[in-house]
Parts: C-alpha cells; structure tokens; sequence
C-alpha cells in the first residue's frame, strides 16, 4: 500500500478536491473490497458496503480523526459487514470471519480488536522461519515485494511464494485452532479482570 | 429465529461438522429464502482460488461521476433548508408573506460562503462503566467494551452504543453505567431492553448495564428523549425527587437545573409523572400532546397541551420555538454551543420569538439569525455573547 500524509489527504477531501479523493479511492478500495468480500462472502455486497463507505467520507466532512485513516475507514466497513451479517441472522462469535477477511485484504497489521490482534500476531510467530520473515516485513513494514527481495537477497518470485503461503497458513491456522484459541481468550479476559 | 454462528456455516463448507450443529444449520436454513442465498454465496466464496480472491472491481470513473451528481443534488438540498430556516423566522417577524423564488433568492444570495458550509455535528460523549472506567465516545469510531458481568457494549455507526448478550439479574446485583454528554455533544443509546434514549447536550443518564427482575429505572439530569420498548415491566426516569413511569411509549424529559421546572413531554403511549418531595407526594397522568411541568422551588405539578413537536425537535437536529421568551432560547442555545450569556439591559430577555434554527449551523449563523428576528444586537467573543439594543 502507498504511503501517504493522511492530514493533507484528509484536507483536500474536506476541501472537495478529486484528485485528493481519487487518491483515497486508489489506496484503499483493493485492500477494503477484499476485506468486506471476505467478511461478506459475496463481491456484489462487498462493493456495496465499500461504496457506501467512500460516499461517506465525501459527504460528510470527517475533519480530523484521532487514529489512523486506514483504521478507520476500516471500521467503517466492518461495522457495515456486521449489519449486512445480521440481516442474514448470521453472527460472528469467534470472531472467526474477521479474523479471515483481515488475512485476505493483507491488514493483519489493523488493531480493530485487541484479542483478534494477539491472536493473529501469536499465529504468525508459528510459521516457519523465512516464511515469517517475508511476511511481516511485507505487512507490518509495508514493504513492496522488490524492496524485500533486496533485503534478504532473494528472488521477487519467492518472496510472492512465501507471502502466498504465510497467507494460506494463517488462514488455516486461525481457522482450525480452536483449543488454542479458546486458551487465548480465556487469558485475554482474565488479564482484563 | 435463532441466530446462527458463522464458525457452523465454515465447518459445514469445511466437512467438518458435527451432527448437532448441522440440525442447527438446517433450521437457519428453512428460516428464510435470504439465509439460503447467502448460504450460496459463501460456498461459491470458498471455492475461488487465491488468484480469484485478489480480483477487485474498478469503478473509479463511474464512481466520481456518480459522486458529483450526488454533489449537485446535496448542494440544492442543503440550499432550499437554508431557506427554509431564514424565511420563516422572517416571514413571522415581518408578517409578510413573501412567495416569489425571486425573492427568496435575493435572499439566499445574501448569505456569504461561509455560512454555506455544514458545521460538524458533534456526536460525542464520555462512558463511565461500571468498575469506574472513563471511554471517551467519538462518532463513527468502532468500539467494543466488556463491561463485567460479561455484557458487551458496541459502538454503533447508526444508533449509538449497544448493550448486548444480557440476561436480567437479580436487583442487588445491577452494574450501573454512566453516558455524559458535554456542552455541545449529543449521544444516543440503545439500552438492554430495547430501549432508545436520545442524550441531549450537557446531560446525564445513569442506567443499569442489565435490568433487574420487576422494574427498569434510570437516572437523568439533562434532557433526552427515550422510545420505550413495552416488556412488561415499567420503565421509570428518575429526576430527583420526580419520577416519570411508562410501560412503552415515547417521550422528552427536560430537567437542566438552570431551568425553572422539570418538563415530561409526551409524543405517543400513557405516561404518569410522580412527585415525592418533602412534604409533598403526587402524580399526574399524561396523554399524547401534554406536557407535564414540576416547579420544585413553587412546589406545583401541572400540566398542559402543547405543540410536542416544539420540545422535540432537537432530536432531529433543530431549535424550535414559538413565542418564546428570549431569554429561554438563548439559554438552549447556550447549552448546545457552550457560550455564557450576557444582557445589557434585563428587559430584553423578555422579547418573544418564534421561529426554527438548524442546530448545526455555525454558531454565526444563528446569531446572525436570532439579530434578524429579534432586533437586538448581539456581540460575541469566543464564549461570551452580548446582547443590547440595536
């Protein structure tokens, strides 16, 4: 994902200027539709809640937020996808879903829920070395696929591998741990009291 | 219908399914021609490929185009409601009844540019939860707390905050949380029971997390306007030493302590408002339309038919006011744009007014309009505001 100065992003979309807005669209409507097409499993609703999301934020003028951009048009999205999961009487307890539609759209780095975000963390420290590494570098650090190439000194191509296979690791791991998960929040919650 | 938990929706795609939870499935299933739909879309959702789930749509230009016709139609929106709210405090003031666009137009094109642009709506508020913790409430900002006792509050984009998993508790045991508003700031909450209460600014609601076995009772200073879920169970405001009991209704109750008495206006539903002061005990019941006052320093409770409409209105997002005394509409208004209100000669808190003010309009928008109606002059400073004569 691009780096860019949120303040002046946000000023120029408070001013209604539309290469400002264009900006947000381009930096953020891949990660945030394959969020919400996880959460939703349907693209058709995802685009939706995506779009609803962005009229938002040019309708109304958000000023300043005290968080990250990225949180929070995030959060924008969820809250959407929780309401369209309620429609259809569908609940995520285990939070489950989240967790997936954040390992898809490559924002593992978001905290939008303390628990979900130790979990996930916990997770990747389980992959294997390498794997790991590429990884976190990509997502925690925001590096392109080339920069970390150029770090570790390998191929592009195997990079993208590991990425690919950190992703489909997770998602089987954070899916199927139950017994570890269930340890976890039960930790969580007595830390809490 | 039961809801049905998305970990048994994966662990059907999955194979992995207990017998147990597929019977489960099976009645979420019959439910509804919607739940079988989506049912659908999450099988065809795991059998994308990895490749197939990085494809995304792009609407980027269609997206703008539709955005800047959306503009336009806001823009004429936004305009005709400012119109609205000048030309009727005018046409009252001046009696006259102007009907021409052309003249309404000559009008409009008095406001400058600044006076154009929407204020920011200010939907915050602070929550005090049951151990003593301080939340700090902003809008559209995701929040989950857990509060103990295991009930889950949610911040939500449309309502407010949301109590959730709550089953009734025994009366010793009720977890009270606190919703506080600030000068200027405004909240809604949707209670255990159902229950959506509307905080007004500078106010204070104080309710139990859960609500006890026999009764629903919360505590408010401020105003806010409550629609009452019916569950049997009365459902009682408490003001001091007044109290207004419903079963299921929707009403405002205005208990600020700078105002004279405590005002329970009833929209719809039966209310009955108890008194219990020293030396004094009774009650009145309330009809649609009514409005009930309780002067403590005079020690009356009466009532009246009103315009419900006038006292609630906030909640919508106006001032409204009818051959109101100056003095009382500057007094709201000081409570929604935290401002003291200072008057060069006393006299002028007595002029009468009518009229509409949108809520979130800048502040030098309302009282540029307030000067129009009223003919008084006012001055102001960052939070002083004078008024004297013209």
């Amino acid at each position: 994902m691009q780096r860019i100065n949120e303040k002046i992003l946000l000023k120029g979309i408070e001013d209604r200027n539309q290469s400002s807005f264009r900006l947000l669209y381009e930096t953020y409507h891949a990660p945030l539709f394959r969020f919400a097409e996880s959460y939703v499993c349907c693209p058709g609703i995802a685009e939706d809640i995506v779009q609803d999301v962005f009229i938002k934020m040019w309708e109304e003028r958000i000023g300043s937020i005290n968080r990250s951009l990225k949180a929070y048009l995030f959060s924008m999205v969820r809250n959407r996808c929780i309401d369209y999961l309620r429609t259809v009487k569908v609940e995520d307890k285990r939070k489950l879903k989240l967790m997936e539609a954040l390992v898809l759209s490559d924002s593992v780095d978001l905290s939008l829920d303390e628990g979900i975000t130790r979990q996930i963390k916990k997770a990747i420290e389980e992959l294997p070395d390498q794997c790991k590494e590429v990884y976190k570098m990509s997502v925690y650090d925001g590096l392109k696929h080339a920069e970390i190439a150029e770090e570790l000194d390998i191929s592009i191509d195997s990079v993208k591998v590991q990425v690919f296979r950190a992703k489909k690791g997770l998602r089987k791991k954070l899916m199927h741990l139950r017994e570890l998960l269930l340890l976890f929040s039960s930790i969580y919650k007595w830390r809490k009291n | 219908m039961q809801k049905i938990d998305w970990e048994i929706i994966y662990r059907k795609v999955n194979g992995s399914i207990s017998k147990q939870d597929e019977i489960k499935l099976e009645n979420w299933l019959q439910g509804s021609e919607s739940h079988r739909d989506y049912y659908q879309k999450v099988i065809q959702f795991y059998e994308k490929s990895e490749e197939e789930l990085q494809e995304v749509p792009d609407h980027l230009d269609q997206f703008i185009s539709r955005l800047q016709t959306k503009r336009r139609r806001l823009f004429i929106d936004r305009v005709q409601s400012y119109a609205a709210v000048i030309m009727l405090p005018l046409l009252v003031a001046t009696g006259v009844f102007l009907k021409s666009t052309i003249e309404k137009n000559e009008q409009l094109a008095k406001l400058t540019k600044s006076q154009l642009e929407m204020p920011v709506i200010k939907n915050q508020a602070v929550l005090i939860t049951s151990n003593g913790e301080t939340h700090e409430l902003k809008a559209d900002e995701f929040l989950q707390i857990n509060d103990q006792s295991g009930v889950v509050i949610r911040r939500n984009n449309e309502s407010g905050l949301k109590y959730e998993n709550i089953a009734s508790v025994a009366n010793e045991q009720l977890a009270y949380n606190t919703l506080k508003t600030a000068k200027g700031g405004e909240y809604q909450l949707e209670l255990a029971d159902g229950t959506m209460v509307h905080l007004n600014c500078d106010s204070e609601l104080k309710y139990p997390v859960a609500f006890g076995a026999d009764e629903r009772r919360v505590q408010l200073k401020g105003e806010a306007y409550f629609d009452v879920r019916k569950n049997g169970k009365p459902f009682i405001v408490q003001v001091d030493d007044m109290a207004v009991k419903v079963l299921g209704t929707k009403f405002n109750v205005m208990a600020y302590q700078d105002e004279e008495s405590v005002q329970t206006t009833l929209v719809s539903g039966k209310v009955r408002v108890f008194v219990n002061a020293e030396g004094k005990s009774e009650s009145l019941d309330l009809s649609p339309g009514k409005q009930s006052g309780w002067n403590k320093s005079l020690g009356i409770l009466s009532s009246r038919e009103v315009d419900v409409n006038l006292y609630t209105s906030w909640v919508d997002g106006y001032f409204r006011f009818e051959n109101q005394k100056l003095e009382d509409l500057m007094k709201t208004i000081s409570r929604w744009y935290d401002v003291k209100i200072l008057y060069q000669q006393s006299a002028l808190k007595g002029k009468r007014l009518t009229g509409k003010l949108y809520r979130f309009d800048n502040f030098s928008v309302i009282t540029e309009m307030i000067e129009k109606i009223s003919g008084v002059k006012i001055e102001h400073t960052e939070q002083t505001i004078l008024i004297s004569n013209k």
